[in-house]
């Protein structure tokens, strides 16, 4: 009977074991160990030797069992995280037969298999969420993704939360006209033609949401009233001054809070956007030598630091130059007021946070395994991409080159 | 093959008595055989068949294949399909001793007949329309298709419209003419260029998703623009009618695909995805979807990762047909192309046979080599797939449209 009870109790061990390795095989993750590399936090902190585990999709600051990995002189970094990836999308990027189409999913219009995601995450950009394209005063709903996957596509992240993006400036309006001949001919037979139309829109919705205005046509107010009731981020496009005035007037009058995005000439704002503690999706930096900027704006070199020193959060998107330009967008960060930490924060952990993505963009136990290992500081131009972990699993590996590239 | 008969210059009465004691004597043949596989007409065993062949082997449509088949065809249908079928002495049979049949082919995706256009384009949602309202059944296009060895046609809307009407099935007749035998077949729908566009709803698959969601709870989703075009309370009502049954839904990307399966699926219908010529981007994708797939237009000119397509797709089960799709081309080189590009044997046939006939819902009618069915029977001196293989006997309805001993 013992010997019964024993050859049973052996039967169970044995099938747990081959249960639990069947179960990390279906899960296709991988179980390594950065041992001795230099690990940027994500969250600002100074650079320190460690050793860091990853298992399950998951990080652990200790050792673990599994692939050890140790090239001398490397970093690892969390992957960076594009917070407004404007290039990916499969044909059209916004639904522009209507004005306001807060019932898009961003989902909807991305083309997962983009060469855009691959090439973002070989320079080290995870995540990449994705706005509907600022042509519509209101695209609609965000997207996020891991950037990268071995099945050579981006991944949809399970239960992101999905913000409303609208947008003020001239994006929205230019190009329209008024329809015509009692028919339409294009899509640019639509309001608004201009920027005040566009706020007209934007006030006229929210108006609606509450119940102090009919609705137009029939549209569908439920985001609206989700932005209101705090349920739902907003996201305001705005760039130039009068935008930004606009979209803080417009959340002022109808009460609701928003992260802006562009926000170009936020330094000429930056007093009243820091009382507000208005998160800032700041970027591109376009062109560096004229400072002129899309919409009219004039740039400054300082922005994001005069942003940030005034009281925003602020974070860097690459937005519609693609995410593979997040980490030169951080490097320029690093030229006009920000130190490399806080410049890494800016890319990593601060844009998770505004996405609503919190386990993510950083290095810290429990944290979602999304880092890459860099040959030397992920923000100096001469550092290579030596590996790439998303979601736990291996999609570039060029550790066998060693951080001299191989010579 | 009555029609094929050449009218006979003997009295009527002579000939219905000379038919009679032929049928009777075939029909005393025919009882002498127990296993009788040529005994047409067990209901009536005073009339013989009309054709009976014998071949080398037989892809029935659904993916078997039977060695040394006898096939009994009378009045238009199979009768009886037989492995080993022995034929009783003095029974007039067509022997083929070497080749391989295989039912008449069904082209599920064409516009053959449908002069005019395919598109009722003015407006994104005309579920309402019928292809078979504008189909010509006498139409020039219709003897080269039946040449060509297909029998049964889908008369579909043309992708211009999200919601772009109702499919049509047709089959061929002897003389090259048609009938349509499914008026109001499925409903066709388009989330693919040329249905998104820039001058009309939507313009994009997110577009065409809400707009065919809020379709069917029977709202507009309209633009809100002066003079945008009114919707037309028929087209919303067509489509919030909707409940279940099969669906077609011309796609060309995996993502498009994605919401064609999420979209109308989600509302109960069974969608097949059609068109799929850049779904090579990642076949597990599309296979995952679980949809039968119809892959469209394969010619000498498309990429190898395309035509690899249908063999991808079948190596993970997806049920995949071919179809010509675009006026002009021969659905028997996309098989012929399918095939040299890894799709199994297995599923070769099925893929230009069964399977598009279960896609246009009439798989209980043509498709198969099976007693019932529509009798359209191909012969070939060697595999359907082969492009040197000869046709040796094509019939069609039943009647013997070519014959080369």
């Amino acid at each position: 009977m013992r010997r019964r009870l024993a050859a049973l109790a052996c039967g169970v061990v044995v099938a747990a074991l081959v249960s639990t390795a069947l179960v990390r095989a279906d899960d296709g993750r991988d179980d390594l160990v950065f041992v001795d590399v230099t690990v940027l936090d994500g969250l600002g902190g100074a650079p320190r030797k460690g050793t860091v585990s990853v298992r399950g999709g998951k990080l652990a600051l200790a050792t673990g069992k599994g692939r050890r990995v140790g090239v001398p002189g490397a970093f690892l970094a969390p992957g960076f995280v594009e917070a407004a990836g404007r290039t990916v999308y499969l044909r059209a990027d916004a639904e522009m037969t209507r004005e306001m189409t807060a019932d898009i999913d961003a989902a909807d219009l991305v083309d997962p298999r983009h060469s855009d995601f691959r090439e973002g995450a070989f320079e080290g950009c995870t995540t990449v969420v994705v706005p509907p394209s600022a042509r519509n005063v209101v695209g609609g709903l965000t997207a996020s993704y891991h950037a990268w996957s071995p099945e050579g596509r981006a991944v949809p992240i399970a239960g992101a939360p999905k913000a409303l993006a609208a947008a003020f400036g001239q994006s929205p309006s230019r190009g329209n006209f008024p329809p015509r001949y009692g028919a339409t001919t294009s899509i640019y037979a639509r309001r608004p033609t201009t920027r005040m139309g566009v706020v007209w829109m934007l006030r006229q919705a929210f108006l609606a949401a509450k119940g102090l205005q009919p609705a137009p046509d029939d549209a569908d107010l439920r985001h609206y009233r989700e932005v209101l009731e705090g349920k739902r981020t907003l996201r305001f496009q705005a760039r130039a001054i009068q935008d930004l005035n606009g979209a803080l007037r417009l959340a002022d009058e109808v009460g609701v809070q928003f992260i802006a995005e562009g926000v170009d000439e936020g330094y000429r704002v930056r007093d009243a956007l820091g009382a507000r503690r208005t998160p800032a999706l700041v970027g591109p930096l376009s062109d560096i030598r004229t400072g002129r900027g899309p919409d009219g704006t004039d740039t400054a070199l300082r922005n994001a630091a005069m942003l940030r020193d005034a009281g925003c959060v602020v974070a860097l998107t690459a937005g519609d130059s693609g995410p593979r330009w997040l980490r030169e967008q951080a490097m320029f960060a690093t030229r006009y007021g920000f130190t490399r930490e806080q410049a890494l924060a800016a890319v990593t952990s601060i844009p998770a946070d505004l996405c609503g993505l919190t386990a993510r963009g950083r290095i810290a136990d429990g944290a979602a395994a999304d880092v890459v290992l860099w040959s030397g500081h992920p923000l100096l131009p001469s550092s290579r991409m030596l590996m790439v972990v998303i979601d736990g699993r291996v999609i570039f590996d060029r550790t066998g080159e060693g951080t001299d590239g191989g010579k | 093959m009555r029609a094929a008969r050449p009218a006979s210059p003997t009295p009527a009465i002579w000939r219905t008595t000379t038919r009679a004691v032929s049928r009777a004597a075939l029909a005393l043949c025919l009882a002498a055989v127990v296993a009788a596989p040529v005994a047409a007409r067990a209901d009536d065993p005073e009339r013989a068949a009309d054709l009976i062949v014998r071949v080398g082997r037989l892809h029935v449509g659904d993916g078997t294949v039977l060695r040394g088949a006898v096939i009994v065809i009378d009045e238009g249908r199979f009768v009886s399909v037989a492995e080993d079928g022995t034929v009783p002495p003095g029974v007039p049979v067509r022997v083929f001793a070497d080749a391989v049949a295989c039912p008449g082919f069904v082209d599920a995706v064409t516009q053959i007949g449908l002069d005019g256009g395919a598109a009722e384009s003015p407006e994104a949602r005309t579920p309402d329309v019928r292809a078979a309202d504008a189909f010509d059944v006498h139409h020039r296009d219709l003897r080269p298709v039946l040449a060509a060895g297909v029998t049964t046609i889908g008369l579909l809307p043309a992708p211009s419209n999200v919601a772009a009407g109702r499919a049509a099935v047709a089959t061929l007749r002897a003389d090259g003419s048609a009938a349509v035998i499914e008026r109001v077949g499925a409903p066709v729908f388009a989330l693919r260029p040329p249905a998104l566009r820039a001058d009309r709803v939507p313009n994009t698959i997110a577009g065409a998703r809400a707009l065919l969601e809020a379709a069917f709870e029977g709202r507009a989703w309209t633009t809100s623009g002066e003079g945008a075009v009114a919707v037309r309370r028929a087209a919303l009502d067509a489509l919030a009618g909707m409940r279940d049954g099969p669906a077609l839904a011309y796609v060309s990307d995996v993502e498009e695909a994605r919401v064609a399966v999420e979209t109308l699926g989600g509302r109960g219908l069974s969608p097949t995805l059609v068109g799929l010529r850049a779904a090579w981007k990642d076949p597990a994708a599309v296979a995952a979807l679980g949809a039968p797939c119809v892959v469209t237009d394969l010619s000498l000119n498309d990429s190898e990762a395309l035509l690899s397509l249908p063999a991808e797709l079948a190596r993970r089960g997806v049920g995949v047909s071919l179809a010509s799709g675009a006026p002009g081309r021969s659905l028997r080189m996309a098989l012929a192309l399918a095939v040299a590009h890894g799709l199994p044997a297995k599923d070769a046939v099925p893929a230009v046979t069964h399977r598009p006939a279960a896609v246009l819902d009439v798989a209980d009618r043509v498709g198969r080599v099976a007693p019932s069915l529509r009798a359209d029977l191909l012969v070939f001196s060697g595999e359907p797939w082969e492009p040197s293989s000869r046709v040796l006997l094509s019939v069609v309805g039943g009647e013997i449209t070519e014959e080369r001993p």
